[in-house]
């Protein structure tokens, strides 16, 4: 497991398809779509409807890999298997976890963003 | 492949994915030119090339309360010309979903996790270059079936719709020969042909032939036959002259061909003043000759008279054999379409059938004769339409008319 919550180079390479226009893109969609995908997956498992934890993880798995966020991707992935395998036992802690995995994310990748040239961003918690 | 703008789809509910993909897309421009359009539902997308044409679509397969796969279903649905070459969005491990897609009609597929300008490059160049094919091919085939079915048109324009009278100055219903037609042509060219020539106020001349095959070359030896017709009409009081200068004629045409062409083909001259008719056979089915007198049904036959098709051999010598005519006789030439039908247990309907049903129905004015027999046929053949076109031409000697008021023109 890679200690850094997120991949260092990942940006860069976000940054070498379509310039620091398309990173400060990544970095306002994680706050403003996968952090809201997170708070679904996380009401899901609260209210049990495994369809929707499914569907909620399926997208934050995708996203968090294309930024590097390992972590979260591997969290995402086990809630969407487990979801979509009718094992719901494991998905309380997985929501936990995957909350925080979030938040490590969400500073790292502004933290990366700024080291590339964005401005600085909202601090405060998504 | 620089040249016009690409109309790329992007279908994709994730913005994150769908800015990935963007991104790349754009920074392929030096050798892509493509125009992206991004929508994140599956009802957008399906709004979006019902109402313009896009060349490419990049699909993403889980789509919400949707898949990507009913896009693609639908997708393929559009005309050829307007439906876009579609290149799937899977996640990792859903190869299952890939092949699947590619059964539907997918060009290609994408791993979202492995999305890079190497993989996006190969899979947009590929599905491009097929579907500019492909699109080549569709408005080839668009533009042939067009000139097919005018070609089609051209054809049965070609055949005589409206008979000359016996003499010249009679109406329709008074002339002493009569003739009734039917053509049923199949969707292909045909090379089915009947003229009928005024040779004199009392004489007709009757020409049916065949070409062997269908389409474009059977049409074209059809036209050549025709043409010929016309350069031979001064010649068409004497049947053995006029066939045998039209066979001189497509024999010249055709000698230097690689494979064999030839038209089976029957020419008679009727003559109601002298009560005879003169004919020459080149290998075509041998018309029937209906006597109203007793009611019989006879082939048109000479047995010492066995020639070749027109254009299989250029010294053949025509000659003509006669018969006699009565007032109320009808004589029935036709192409073997129509008695090379075949019943569903591969019964051919044959000649003896053919007899045998007018026969039955000899009772019926010509016209309605010939739609009888054409009838009879689909209802052997089960009701199957003919795969060959089918040609049908009645000679009818007609009665005067103070004598049979009730006649059928």
């Amino acid at each position: 497991m890679n200690p850094d919550p997120v991949e260092t180079s990942a940006l860069a390479r976000i940054r070498d398809i379509g310039g620091l226009e398309l990173v400060a893109k990544f970095v306002q969609l994680f706050d403003t779509y996968v952090g809201p995908k997170v708070a679904e997956a996380c009401a899901a498992v609260q209210k049990g409807d495994l369809t929707a934890v499914a569907e909620a993880a399926h997208p934050i798995k995708s996203s968090a890999g294309h930024m590097g966020a390992h972590r979260l991707h591997g969290l995402a992935l086990q809630m969407e298997e487990l979801a979509r395998a009718g094992q719901p036992a494991q998905l309380p802690a997985l929501a936990d976890a995957l909350g925080a995995a979030f938040q490590e994310a969400r500073t790292a990748i502004q933290a990366q963003g700024q080291a590339l040239g964005l401005p600085p961003s909202d601090p405060r918690p998504a | 492949m620089k040249g016009p703008l690409i109309r790329l789809l992007l279908v994709d509910d994730n913005p994150i994915d769908a800015a990935l993909a963007q991104g790349l897309i754009a920074s392929l421009s030096q050798e892509l030119p493509i125009e992206t359009h991004w929508v994140d539902s599956a009802e957008e997308a399906l709004a979006e090339v019902r109402r313009h044409a896009y060349d490419l679509m990049v699909l993403d397969y889980q789509l919400p309360g949707s898949s990507g796969l009913q896009v693609l279903a639908e997708t393929q649905k559009l005309p050829e010309l307007q439906r876009p070459a579609v290149i799937m969005l899977t996640a990792s491990g859903s190869e299952r979903v890939a092949v699947e897609a590619m059964k539907m009609g997918a060009r290609d597929y994408l791993r979202k996790d492995e999305l890079a300008a190497a993989p996006l490059t190969r899979a947009l160049f590929s599905a491009l270059t097929q579907k500019t094919l492909e699109d080549k091919v569709a408005r080839y085939l668009a533009q042939t079936q067009e000139d097919l079915r005018m070609a089609r048109q051209l054809q049965h324009a070609m055949l005589t719709q409206r008979f000359p009278s016996f003499p010249a100055s009679a109406e329709a219903a008074e002339s002493s020969l009569r003739f009734h037609a039917r053509y049923v042509s199949t969707a292909e060219l045909g090379g089915d042909f009947y003229e009928v020539l005024s040779l004199s106020d009392h004489a007709a001349g009757v020409f049916i032939c065949d070409v062997m095959g269908h389409g474009v070359r059977a049409a074209l030896v059809t036209a050549m036959i025709r043409a010929l017709v016309e350069e031979e009409r001064a010649h068409a009081a004497d049947p053995e002259g006029f066939l045998n200068g039209i066979n001189h004629g497509l024999s010249a045409i055709l000698k230097d061909m690689e494979d064999p062409l030839f038209a089976t083909a029957f020419y008679l001259v009727a003559d109601v003043a002298q009560g005879t008719i003169r004919f020459v056979n080149a290998g075509h089915p041998q018309p029937i000759h209906l006597r109203r007198r007793d009611g019989g049904v006879v082939l048109l036959q000479s047995d010492e008279h066995l020639f070749p098709a027109l254009g299989l051999v250029d010294t053949a010598v025509y000659m003509a054999a006669s018969a006699t005519v009565e007032p109320g006789d009808l004589l029935l030439l036709y192409t073997d379409g129509l008695i090379e039908m075949d019943s569903p247990g591969d019964e051919e309907y044959g000649v003896d059938r053919l007899v045998a049903a007018i026969r039955q129905q000899h009772h019926l004015p010509p016209g309605q004769l010939l739609d009888a027999l054409l009838a009879d046929v689909r209802a052997f053949a089960g009701g199957r339409e003919f795969f060959d076109d089918v040609c049908l031409v009645g000679i009818e000697v007609a009665v005067p008319a103070a004598k049979d008021p009730a006649h059928e023109s």
